[in-house]
Protein backbone atom coordinates (compact mmCIF):
# COMPACT_ATOMS: atom_id res chain seq x y z
CA UNK A 1 0.00 0.00 0.00
CA UNK A 2 1.11 3.54 -0.50
CA UNK A 3 2.91 4.98 2.46
CA UNK A 4 0.74 8.06 1.75
CA UNK A 5 -2.44 6.11 2.00
CA UNK A 6 -1.53 3.96 5.05
CA UNK A 7 -0.20 7.30 6.83
CA UNK A 8 -3.59 9.05 6.58
CA UNK A 9 -5.38 6.02 7.43
CA UNK A 10 -3.00 5.54 10.77
CA UNK A 11 -3.56 8.87 11.86
CA UNK A 12 -7.05 8.51 11.26
CA UNK A 13 -7.25 5.78 13.43
CA UNK A 14 -5.14 7.51 15.96
CA UNK A 15 -7.22 10.85 16.37
CA UNK A 16 -9.76 8.77 15.72
CA UNK A 17 -9.45 7.61 19.89
CA UNK A 18 -9.81 11.27 20.28
CA UNK A 19 -12.67 11.79 17.95
CA UNK A 20 -14.36 9.11 20.07
CA UNK A 21 -14.12 11.17 23.35
CA UNK A 22 -15.25 14.09 21.57
CA UNK A 23 -18.51 12.70 20.31
CA UNK A 24 -19.19 11.13 23.81
CA UNK A 25 -19.26 15.10 24.76
CA UNK A 26 -20.16 16.82 21.84
CA UNK A 27 -23.16 14.63 20.65
CA UNK A 28 -24.03 12.47 23.19
CA UNK A 29 -23.70 15.04 26.44
CA UNK A 30 -24.38 17.99 24.32
CA UNK A 31 -20.63 19.59 26.45
CA UNK A 32 -18.46 21.38 23.81
CA UNK A 33 -15.74 19.92 25.93
CA UNK A 34 -12.27 22.72 25.38
CA UNK A 35 -10.70 20.27 27.52
CA UNK A 36 -9.19 18.34 24.87
CA UNK A 37 -6.63 21.10 23.49
CA UNK A 38 -5.23 20.41 26.35
CA UNK A 39 -5.59 16.56 27.54
CA UNK A 40 -4.40 15.61 24.22
CA UNK A 41 -1.07 17.28 25.03
CA UNK A 42 -1.00 16.50 28.18
CA UNK A 43 -1.47 12.28 26.85
CA UNK A 44 1.49 12.96 24.57
CA UNK A 45 3.82 14.65 27.74
CA UNK A 46 3.19 11.55 30.26
CA UNK A 47 3.86 9.29 27.48
CA UNK A 48 6.85 11.30 26.18
CA UNK A 49 8.36 11.42 29.48
CA UNK A 50 7.67 8.35 31.06
CA UNK A 51 9.28 6.73 27.56
CA UNK A 52 12.68 8.47 28.54
CA UNK A 53 12.47 7.49 31.42
CA UNK A 54 12.52 3.73 30.44
CA UNK A 55 9.09 2.67 31.09
CA UNK A 56 6.96 0.08 29.29
CA UNK A 57 5.51 1.88 25.82
CA UNK A 58 2.39 0.40 26.66
CA UNK A 59 2.12 1.53 30.52
CA UNK A 60 2.58 4.63 29.31
CA UNK A 61 -0.45 4.61 27.07
CA UNK A 62 -2.15 3.34 29.98
CA UNK A 63 -1.07 6.29 32.38
CA UNK A 64 -1.43 9.11 29.59
CA UNK A 65 -5.04 7.51 29.67
CA UNK A 66 -5.23 8.26 33.41
CA UNK A 67 -3.53 11.32 33.29
CA UNK A 68 -6.58 12.30 30.78
CA UNK A 69 -9.62 11.15 33.04
CA UNK A 70 -8.11 12.98 35.78
CA UNK A 71 -8.28 16.43 33.58
CA UNK A 72 -11.63 15.48 32.69
CA UNK A 73 -12.89 15.30 36.19
CA UNK A 74 -11.58 18.22 37.13
CA UNK A 75 -13.53 19.85 34.07
CA UNK A 76 -16.71 18.25 35.32
CA UNK A 77 -16.23 19.25 38.59
CA UNK A 78 -15.88 22.93 37.83
CA UNK A 79 -19.02 23.17 35.79
CA UNK A 80 -21.08 20.55 38.17
CA UNK A 81 -19.42 21.45 41.55
CA UNK A 82 -18.71 25.30 40.83
CA UNK A 83 -21.22 25.83 38.34
CA UNK A 84 -19.03 27.58 35.64
CA UNK A 85 -20.37 27.07 32.38
CA UNK A 86 -19.36 24.18 30.55
CA UNK A 87 -17.34 25.88 27.38
CA UNK A 88 -15.43 27.91 29.94
CA UNK A 89 -15.13 24.73 32.19
CA UNK A 90 -12.89 23.52 29.54
CA UNK A 91 -11.51 26.72 28.89
CA UNK A 92 -9.98 26.95 32.27
CA UNK A 93 -8.51 23.49 32.19
CA UNK A 94 -7.13 23.39 28.93
CA UNK A 95 -5.01 26.83 29.82
CA UNK A 96 -4.45 24.88 33.08
CA UNK A 97 -2.69 21.73 31.59
CA UNK A 98 -0.82 23.89 29.15
CA UNK A 99 1.94 25.00 32.08
CA UNK A 100 1.30 21.40 33.58
CA UNK A 101 2.48 19.88 30.51
CA UNK A 102 5.81 21.96 30.37
CA UNK A 103 6.11 20.76 34.00
CA UNK A 104 6.09 17.22 33.04
CA UNK A 105 8.29 17.21 30.12
CA UNK A 106 10.31 20.19 31.42
CA UNK A 107 11.12 21.78 28.05
CA UNK A 108 8.88 22.73 25.07
CA UNK A 109 9.64 19.96 23.02
CA UNK A 110 10.96 16.56 23.30
CA UNK A 111 12.44 14.04 20.68
CA UNK A 112 11.95 10.44 21.18
CA UNK A 113 14.81 9.65 20.07
CA UNK A 114 15.58 5.51 19.72
CA UNK A 115 13.47 4.94 22.92
CA UNK A 116 11.65 1.90 22.28
CA UNK A 117 7.62 3.00 21.56
CA UNK A 118 4.62 0.48 20.72
CA UNK A 119 5.87 1.27 16.89
CA UNK A 120 9.26 -0.37 17.13
CA UNK A 121 9.17 -3.51 15.01
CA UNK A 122 12.88 -4.46 15.04
CA UNK A 123 11.93 -8.15 15.77
CA UNK A 124 8.86 -10.08 16.59
CA UNK A 125 5.43 -10.54 15.64
CA UNK A 126 6.03 -7.87 12.46
CA UNK A 127 9.10 -9.12 11.53
CA UNK A 128 9.13 -8.89 7.63
CA UNK A 129 6.10 -6.34 7.30
CA UNK A 130 7.04 -2.81 5.64
CA UNK A 131 6.79 -0.96 8.62
CA UNK A 132 4.57 1.75 7.71
CA UNK A 133 2.29 -1.28 7.42
CA UNK A 134 2.82 -2.60 11.12
CA UNK A 135 2.14 0.73 12.29
CA UNK A 136 -1.20 1.02 10.72
CA UNK A 137 -1.66 -2.62 12.31
CA UNK A 138 -1.28 -1.15 15.54
CA UNK A 139 -2.98 1.99 15.36
CA UNK A 140 -6.06 0.31 13.91
CA UNK A 141 -6.06 -2.40 16.93
CA UNK A 142 -5.82 0.38 19.48
CA UNK A 143 -8.30 1.80 17.49
CA UNK A 144 -10.42 -0.49 17.78
CA UNK A 145 -10.01 -1.86 21.64
CA UNK A 146 -11.36 1.54 22.10
CA UNK A 147 -14.44 1.45 19.68
CA UNK A 148 -15.91 -2.07 21.59
CA UNK A 149 -15.25 -0.81 24.57
CA UNK A 150 -17.19 2.36 24.09
CA UNK A 151 -19.44 0.70 22.47
CA UNK A 152 -19.74 -1.96 25.29
CA UNK A 153 -19.93 1.29 28.17
CA UNK A 154 -22.81 2.89 26.24
CA UNK A 155 -24.72 -0.43 26.35
CA UNK A 156 -24.45 -0.53 29.95
CA UNK A 157 -26.40 0.94 32.56
CA UNK A 158 -24.09 3.46 33.26
CA UNK A 159 -24.05 4.23 29.79
CA UNK A 160 -27.95 4.48 29.37
CA UNK A 161 -27.44 7.35 31.77
CA UNK A 162 -24.76 9.37 30.23
CA UNK A 163 -26.75 9.17 27.16
CA UNK A 164 -30.38 10.51 28.99
CA UNK A 165 -28.13 13.03 30.93
CA UNK A 166 -27.60 14.84 27.95
CA UNK A 167 -31.11 14.59 26.15
CA UNK A 168 -32.80 14.80 29.21
CA UNK A 169 -31.01 15.63 32.81
CA UNK A 170 -34.57 16.28 34.51
CA UNK A 171 -34.59 12.39 33.79
CA UNK A 172 -31.79 11.27 35.22
CA UNK A 173 -32.47 13.33 38.49
CA UNK A 174 -36.21 11.24 38.09
CA UNK A 175 -34.79 7.68 38.40
CA UNK A 176 -32.76 8.90 41.82
CA UNK A 177 -29.42 9.75 40.12
CA UNK A 178 -27.07 12.83 40.00
CA UNK A 179 -27.06 14.43 36.69
CA UNK A 180 -23.45 15.87 37.83
CA UNK A 181 -22.07 12.24 38.67
CA UNK A 182 -23.25 11.05 35.42
CA UNK A 183 -21.56 14.03 33.24
CA UNK A 184 -18.11 13.55 35.18
CA UNK A 185 -18.20 10.38 34.22
CA UNK A 186 -18.77 11.13 30.36
CA UNK A 187 -15.72 14.16 30.89
CA UNK A 188 -13.17 11.63 32.51
CA UNK A 189 -13.72 8.58 29.79
CA UNK A 190 -13.64 11.48 26.78
CA UNK A 191 -10.29 12.99 27.82
CA UNK A 192 -9.07 9.73 28.41
CA UNK A 193 -9.48 8.84 24.87
CA UNK A 194 -8.14 12.01 24.59
CA UNK A 195 -4.82 11.75 26.37
CA UNK A 196 -4.60 8.29 24.80
CA UNK A 197 -4.70 9.85 21.34
CA UNK A 198 -1.49 12.45 22.49
CA UNK A 199 0.14 9.50 23.81
CA UNK A 200 -0.13 7.48 20.49
CA UNK A 201 0.23 10.22 18.28
CA UNK A 202 4.02 11.54 20.13
CA UNK A 203 5.36 7.75 19.69
CA UNK A 204 4.42 7.76 16.14
CA UNK A 205 5.87 11.09 15.41
CA UNK A 206 8.89 10.14 17.46
CA UNK A 207 8.39 13.65 19.19
CA UNK A 208 6.39 15.85 21.84
CA UNK A 209 5.63 19.55 20.59
CA UNK A 210 3.93 21.60 23.66
CA UNK A 211 1.46 23.21 21.04
CA UNK A 212 0.51 19.96 19.38
CA UNK A 213 -2.83 19.99 20.99
CA UNK A 214 -3.10 23.57 19.37
CA UNK A 215 -7.13 22.99 17.83
CA UNK A 216 -7.35 19.24 18.75
CA UNK A 217 -11.01 20.04 19.66
CA UNK A 218 -11.40 21.76 16.20
CA UNK A 219 -9.67 18.12 14.45
CA UNK A 220 -12.89 16.22 16.77
CA UNK A 221 -16.06 18.42 15.83
CA UNK A 222 -15.08 18.63 12.71
CA UNK A 223 -14.43 14.92 12.07
CA UNK A 224 -17.31 14.00 14.33
CA UNK A 225 -20.10 16.29 12.28
CA UNK A 226 -18.28 14.69 8.86
CA UNK A 227 -18.56 11.62 9.88
CA UNK A 228 -22.40 12.25 11.20
CA UNK A 229 -23.39 14.16 7.90
CA UNK A 230 -21.81 11.31 6.03
CA UNK A 231 -23.01 7.98 8.07
CA UNK A 232 -25.16 9.12 10.62
CA UNK A 233 -28.12 7.82 8.39
CA UNK A 234 -26.93 4.38 8.17
CA UNK A 235 -29.22 2.23 10.45
CA UNK A 236 -27.78 1.01 14.02
CA UNK A 237 -24.53 2.61 13.32
CA UNK A 238 -22.37 3.00 16.34
CA UNK A 239 -21.21 6.47 17.05
CA UNK A 240 -18.18 5.52 17.54
CA UNK A 241 -17.78 4.24 14.19
CA UNK A 242 -18.96 7.80 13.17
CA UNK A 243 -16.40 9.02 14.96
CA UNK A 244 -13.81 6.79 13.54
CA UNK A 245 -15.18 7.05 9.91
CA UNK A 246 -15.43 11.12 9.78
CA UNK A 247 -12.07 11.34 11.16
CA UNK A 248 -10.18 9.23 8.19
CA UNK A 249 -11.90 11.29 5.92
CA UNK A 250 -10.87 14.44 8.05
CA UNK A 251 -7.28 13.52 7.38
CA UNK A 252 -7.60 12.49 3.90
CA UNK A 253 -8.76 15.97 3.11
CA UNK A 254 -6.09 17.75 5.03
CA UNK A 255 -3.60 15.25 2.98
CA UNK A 256 -5.31 15.47 -0.73
CA UNK A 257 -5.32 19.65 0.28
CA UNK A 258 -1.36 18.82 0.58
CA UNK A 259 -1.14 17.19 -2.00
CA UNK A 260 -2.64 19.93 -4.54
CA UNK A 261 -0.32 22.35 -3.53
CA UNK A 262 -1.32 24.36 0.08
CA UNK A 263 1.35 24.90 2.35
CA UNK A 264 1.37 23.63 5.92
CA UNK A 265 0.67 27.20 7.26
CA UNK A 266 -2.85 27.10 5.47
CA UNK A 267 -3.86 23.43 7.19
CA UNK A 268 -5.82 25.65 10.07
CA UNK A 269 -7.66 28.13 7.26
CA UNK A 270 -8.68 24.50 5.49
CA UNK A 271 -9.93 22.92 8.52
CA UNK A 272 -11.93 26.40 8.95
CA UNK A 273 -13.34 25.92 5.44
CA UNK A 274 -13.72 21.93 5.80
CA UNK A 275 -15.51 22.66 9.13
CA UNK A 276 -18.15 24.91 7.58
CA UNK A 277 -18.77 22.89 4.61
CA UNK A 278 -19.33 19.94 6.94
CA UNK A 279 -21.82 22.16 9.11
CA UNK A 280 -23.81 23.58 6.46
CA UNK A 281 -23.75 19.94 4.92
CA UNK A 282 -25.12 18.69 8.37
CA UNK A 283 -28.06 21.12 7.99
CA UNK A 284 -31.00 19.80 7.05
CA UNK A 285 -32.33 23.23 6.07
CA UNK A 286 -29.72 23.81 3.70
CA UNK A 287 -30.33 20.71 2.03
CA UNK A 288 -34.01 21.65 1.51
CA UNK A 289 -33.44 24.70 0.10
CA UNK A 290 -30.97 23.27 -2.12
CA UNK A 291 -33.32 21.01 -3.40
CA UNK A 292 -35.71 23.64 -3.78
CA UNK A 293 -33.40 26.20 -5.45
CA UNK A 294 -33.47 23.08 -8.15
CA UNK A 295 -36.74 22.40 -8.21
CA UNK A 296 -37.94 25.70 -9.21
CA UNK A 297 -35.35 26.13 -11.98
CA UNK A 298 -36.60 22.67 -12.99
CA UNK A 299 -40.44 24.11 -13.28
CA UNK A 300 -39.02 27.40 -14.77
CA UNK B 1 -46.63 10.44 54.69
CA UNK B 2 -46.04 14.16 53.33
CA UNK B 3 -45.82 17.00 55.62
CA UNK B 4 -45.84 20.53 54.65
CA UNK B 5 -45.10 22.55 57.70
CA UNK B 6 -44.90 26.54 57.86
CA UNK B 7 -43.21 27.07 53.94
CA UNK B 8 -42.17 30.52 52.82
CA UNK B 9 -40.98 30.96 49.44
CA UNK B 10 -40.33 34.67 48.11
CA UNK B 11 -39.25 34.92 44.69
CA UNK B 12 -36.56 37.15 43.24
CA UNK B 13 -35.45 38.14 46.57
CA UNK B 14 -33.94 41.85 46.89
CA UNK B 15 -34.84 42.92 43.33
CA UNK B 16 -37.68 44.95 42.37
CA UNK B 17 -39.36 41.86 41.19
CA UNK B 18 -39.74 40.16 44.70
CA UNK B 19 -42.97 38.09 44.80
CA UNK B 20 -43.57 36.45 48.07
CA UNK B 21 -45.16 33.45 47.09
CA UNK B 22 -45.85 30.91 49.96
CA UNK B 23 -45.61 33.09 53.31
CA UNK B 24 -46.59 30.04 55.75
CA UNK B 25 -48.15 26.83 53.75
CA UNK B 26 -49.07 23.99 55.47
CA UNK B 27 -49.92 20.80 54.10
CA UNK B 28 -50.56 17.09 55.32
CA UNK B 29 -51.28 14.05 52.87
CA UNK B 30 -51.84 10.57 54.08
CA UNK B 31 -51.42 7.19 52.25
CA UNK B 32 -54.34 6.23 50.02
CA UNK B 33 -54.55 10.50 49.43
CA UNK B 34 -55.20 11.51 45.71
CA UNK B 35 -54.93 14.97 45.67
CA UNK B 36 -55.86 17.15 43.13
CA UNK B 37 -54.72 20.37 42.95
CA UNK B 38 -56.59 23.49 41.28
CA UNK B 39 -56.10 27.37 41.34
CA UNK B 40 -55.49 30.47 38.70
CA UNK B 41 -52.32 31.17 37.32
CA UNK B 42 -49.65 31.89 39.73
CA UNK B 43 -51.90 30.63 42.68
CA UNK B 44 -48.62 28.51 43.29
CA UNK B 45 -49.70 24.78 42.29
CA UNK B 46 -46.83 23.88 40.31
CA UNK B 47 -44.04 25.60 42.71
CA UNK B 48 -45.69 23.19 45.05
CA UNK B 49 -44.66 20.28 43.28
CA UNK B 50 -41.37 21.67 42.67
CA UNK B 51 -41.18 21.78 46.79
CA UNK B 52 -42.05 19.00 47.42
CA UNK B 53 -39.77 17.25 44.48
CA UNK B 54 -36.95 19.51 45.79
CA UNK B 55 -36.26 21.12 42.42
CA UNK B 56 -36.66 24.19 44.59
CA UNK B 57 -35.72 24.77 47.91
CA UNK B 58 -37.93 26.68 50.75
CA UNK B 59 -36.78 29.85 52.59
CA UNK B 60 -38.05 28.82 55.79
CA UNK B 61 -40.31 25.60 56.88
CA UNK B 62 -40.15 21.70 56.40
CA UNK B 63 -41.02 19.37 54.25
CA UNK B 64 -41.35 15.69 55.59
CA UNK B 65 -41.46 13.14 53.50
CA UNK B 66 -41.88 9.15 55.49
CA UNK B 67 -41.04 10.56 58.69
CA UNK B 68 -37.70 11.71 57.40
CA UNK B 69 -36.89 15.56 56.63
CA UNK B 70 -36.04 16.07 53.20
CA UNK B 71 -35.71 19.64 53.66
CA UNK B 72 -32.64 20.20 52.82
CA UNK B 73 -32.04 17.03 50.41
CA UNK B 74 -31.21 17.28 46.70
CA UNK B 75 -33.50 16.69 44.01
CA UNK B 76 -31.98 13.38 42.88
CA UNK B 77 -32.58 11.56 46.75
CA UNK B 78 -35.96 12.72 47.22
CA UNK B 79 -36.48 11.03 43.69
CA UNK B 80 -35.90 7.53 45.14
CA UNK B 81 -39.87 7.60 46.58
CA UNK B 82 -40.99 10.27 44.29
CA UNK B 83 -42.31 9.61 40.83
CA UNK B 84 -43.00 12.71 38.51
CA UNK B 85 -44.70 13.33 35.24
CA UNK B 86 -44.27 16.89 33.59
CA UNK B 87 -47.16 18.67 31.55
CA UNK B 88 -44.02 18.18 28.63
CA UNK B 89 -44.06 14.74 27.40
CA UNK B 90 -40.05 15.25 26.31
CA UNK B 91 -39.21 15.62 30.46
CA UNK B 92 -40.64 11.84 31.00
CA UNK B 93 -38.48 10.09 28.44
CA UNK B 94 -35.21 10.22 26.92
CA UNK B 95 -36.09 11.01 22.66
CA UNK B 96 -32.88 9.16 21.82
CA UNK B 97 -33.39 5.76 23.39
CA UNK B 98 -35.85 3.28 21.73
CA UNK B 99 -39.41 2.50 24.27
CA UNK B 100 -37.44 -0.83 24.95
CA UNK B 101 -34.42 1.19 26.34
CA UNK B 102 -36.35 3.68 28.16
CA UNK B 103 -38.40 0.94 30.43
CA UNK B 104 -35.34 -0.41 30.61
CA UNK B 105 -33.75 2.78 32.23
CA UNK B 106 -36.87 3.14 34.28
CA UNK B 107 -37.15 -0.53 35.77
CA UNK B 108 -33.83 -0.33 37.06
CA UNK B 109 -34.78 2.89 39.37
CA UNK B 110 -34.03 2.30 42.94
CA UNK B 111 -30.80 0.02 41.89
CA UNK B 112 -27.17 0.71 41.19
CA UNK B 113 -26.66 2.26 37.02
CA UNK B 114 -23.58 0.01 36.57
CA UNK B 115 -21.56 -1.73 34.20
CA UNK B 116 -24.25 -4.69 33.75
CA UNK B 117 -26.66 -4.49 30.61
CA UNK B 118 -28.80 -1.38 30.25
CA UNK B 119 -30.94 -3.60 27.80
CA UNK B 120 -33.20 -6.03 30.31
CA UNK B 121 -34.31 -8.28 27.54
CA UNK B 122 -35.54 -10.77 30.10
CA UNK B 123 -38.24 -7.99 31.34
CA UNK B 124 -39.46 -7.96 27.35
CA UNK B 125 -42.65 -9.63 27.75
CA UNK B 126 -43.70 -8.09 30.48
CA UNK B 127 -42.82 -4.31 29.03
CA UNK B 128 -44.86 -5.28 26.26
CA UNK B 129 -47.83 -6.60 28.42
CA UNK B 130 -47.59 -3.05 30.44
CA UNK B 131 -47.62 -1.04 26.99
CA UNK B 132 -50.49 -3.63 25.67
CA UNK B 133 -52.32 -1.93 28.96
CA UNK B 134 -52.40 1.53 27.31
CA UNK B 135 -54.19 0.27 23.81
CA UNK B 136 -52.41 2.70 21.89
CA UNK B 137 -50.04 -0.39 19.97
CA UNK B 138 -46.92 0.55 21.56
CA UNK B 139 -46.28 -2.73 22.14
CA UNK B 140 -45.48 -3.25 18.51
CA UNK B 141 -43.20 -0.05 18.45
CA UNK B 142 -40.70 -1.81 21.22
CA UNK B 143 -37.63 -0.19 19.07
CA UNK B 144 -39.50 3.00 17.94
CA UNK B 145 -37.30 6.07 19.32
CA UNK B 146 -39.35 8.06 22.12
CA UNK B 147 -38.38 11.23 20.63
CA UNK B 148 -40.46 9.58 16.92
CA UNK B 149 -43.47 9.33 19.37
CA UNK B 150 -46.63 11.87 19.40
CA UNK B 151 -46.70 13.89 22.50
CA UNK B 152 -50.21 11.62 23.78
CA UNK B 153 -48.07 8.41 23.01
CA UNK B 154 -44.87 9.83 24.65
CA UNK B 155 -46.84 11.16 27.65
CA UNK B 156 -48.19 7.38 28.09
CA UNK B 157 -45.01 6.10 28.24
CA UNK B 158 -43.36 8.38 30.54
CA UNK B 159 -46.38 7.93 32.89
CA UNK B 160 -45.65 4.10 33.11
CA UNK B 161 -41.88 4.93 33.79
CA UNK B 162 -42.71 7.38 36.55
CA UNK B 163 -44.39 4.62 38.04
CA UNK B 164 -42.81 1.70 37.37
CA UNK B 165 -40.25 1.96 40.37
CA UNK B 166 -43.15 1.46 42.39
CA UNK B 167 -42.98 5.39 44.30
CA UNK B 168 -44.71 6.08 47.11
CA UNK B 169 -46.00 9.70 45.91
CA UNK B 170 -46.71 10.48 42.49
CA UNK B 171 -46.60 13.94 41.67
CA UNK B 172 -48.26 14.83 38.18
CA UNK B 173 -48.01 18.71 37.03
CA UNK B 174 -50.67 19.02 34.29
CA UNK B 175 -49.44 15.79 32.89
CA UNK B 176 -52.68 15.53 30.31
CA UNK B 177 -52.88 19.20 29.08
CA UNK B 178 -50.76 19.46 26.32
CA UNK B 179 -52.73 16.48 24.85
CA UNK B 180 -56.00 15.90 22.71
CA UNK B 181 -58.85 15.00 23.99
CA UNK B 182 -58.92 11.49 23.57
CA UNK B 183 -55.22 10.85 24.60
CA UNK B 184 -55.93 12.67 27.56
CA UNK B 185 -59.05 10.62 28.27
CA UNK B 186 -56.59 7.51 27.92
CA UNK B 187 -53.45 9.24 30.54
CA UNK B 188 -56.16 10.19 32.78
CA UNK B 189 -57.32 6.80 32.65
CA UNK B 190 -53.96 5.16 33.43
CA UNK B 191 -53.21 7.61 35.88
CA UNK B 192 -56.69 6.63 37.72
CA UNK B 193 -55.56 3.31 37.92
CA UNK B 194 -52.51 4.42 39.62
CA UNK B 195 -54.68 6.17 42.60
CA UNK B 196 -54.35 2.82 45.23
CA UNK B 197 -54.41 2.73 48.56
CA UNK B 198 -51.25 2.22 48.82
CA UNK B 199 -50.14 5.13 46.51
CA UNK B 200 -50.46 9.05 47.28
CA UNK B 201 -50.73 11.19 44.45
CA UNK B 202 -50.91 15.17 43.90
CA UNK B 203 -52.10 16.11 40.41
CA UNK B 204 -51.83 19.42 39.66
CA UNK B 205 -55.00 20.72 36.65
CA UNK B 206 -56.33 23.57 35.09
CA UNK B 207 -59.44 21.28 33.79
CA UNK B 208 -62.11 21.73 36.78
CA UNK B 209 -64.39 18.66 35.08
CA UNK B 210 -61.16 16.74 35.53
CA UNK B 211 -60.17 18.24 38.61
CA UNK B 212 -64.17 16.56 40.27
CA UNK B 213 -63.15 13.29 38.47
CA UNK B 214 -60.47 12.54 39.99
CA UNK B 215 -58.76 11.75 43.06
CA UNK B 216 -59.96 11.42 46.64
CA UNK B 217 -59.14 15.19 47.80
CA UNK B 218 -59.88 18.31 46.28
CA UNK B 219 -57.36 21.47 47.00
CA UNK B 220 -57.94 24.84 45.79
CA UNK B 221 -54.69 27.36 46.07
CA UNK B 222 -55.05 30.88 45.97
CA UNK B 223 -51.94 33.40 46.41
CA UNK B 224 -50.12 30.63 47.57
CA UNK B 225 -52.75 30.06 49.91
CA UNK B 226 -55.41 27.16 50.65
CA UNK B 227 -58.68 28.20 50.12
CA UNK B 228 -60.35 24.70 49.81
CA UNK B 229 -59.07 21.72 50.80
CA UNK B 230 -62.36 18.78 50.59
CA UNK B 231 -62.38 14.82 50.61
CA UNK B 232 -64.30 11.76 50.33
CA UNK B 233 -68.47 12.86 49.91
CA UNK B 234 -67.93 16.48 50.33
CA UNK B 235 -65.57 15.94 46.88
CA UNK B 236 -68.11 13.89 45.22
CA UNK B 237 -71.32 16.59 45.61
CA UNK B 238 -68.69 19.81 44.45
CA UNK B 239 -69.91 20.70 41.42
CA UNK B 240 -68.00 23.13 38.80
CA UNK B 241 -70.23 26.06 39.57
CA UNK B 242 -69.51 26.21 42.78
CA UNK B 243 -65.95 25.92 42.60
CA UNK B 244 -66.37 28.72 39.66
CA UNK B 245 -68.21 30.99 42.50
CA UNK B 246 -65.22 30.22 44.94
CA UNK B 247 -63.19 31.60 42.40
CA UNK B 248 -64.58 34.90 41.10
CA UNK B 249 -64.94 35.57 44.97
CA UNK B 250 -61.53 36.17 45.23
CA UNK B 251 -61.89 38.66 42.38
CA UNK B 252 -59.32 36.97 40.41
CA UNK B 253 -59.06 36.24 36.51
CA UNK B 254 -61.04 33.84 35.66
CA UNK B 255 -60.77 31.97 32.14
CA UNK B 256 -62.48 29.65 30.13
CA UNK B 257 -59.69 27.06 30.41
CA UNK B 258 -60.26 26.46 33.65
CA UNK B 259 -63.69 25.11 32.08
CA UNK B 260 -62.17 23.10 29.11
Amino acid sequence: MDVLISGIITQGFIYGIMSMGVIVTYLVLDFPDMTVDGSFPLGAAVAASLLLSGVNPWLCCIAAFFAGTLAGTVTGILHVKLHIKNLLSGIITMTALYSINLHLTGKPNLFLGNAVTIFTFENGLFAGIPSSIATLIVAFLIAMVIKFALDWFMKTKKGFLVRTVGDNPQLVASLGQNIGAVKIIALAIANGFAALAGAVICQYQQFFDISMGLGTIVMGLVAVIIGKTVFGRIRLIQLSTIAILGTIIYRATIAIALNIGFESIDLKLITAVVFVIALVLSSSEIKESIVRLFKVKNNA
Amino acid sequence: MLELNNIKKTFNKGTPNEFILYDGLSLKAEVGDHIVVVGSNGSGKSTLLNVIAGSVYVDSGSVVLNKIDVTNKKEYIRAQDIGRVFQDPKMGTCSTMTIMENMSLAYNKGNKYGMEAGLLKHKREMFKDMLRQLGISLEEKMETKAGALSGGQRQALALLMATMGNPKLLLLDEHAAALDPKTSAIVLDLTESFMTKDMTSIMVTHNLADALAHGNRLLMLHKGKVLLDIKGEEKKKMTIEALIHMFSKEEDVFTDTMLF
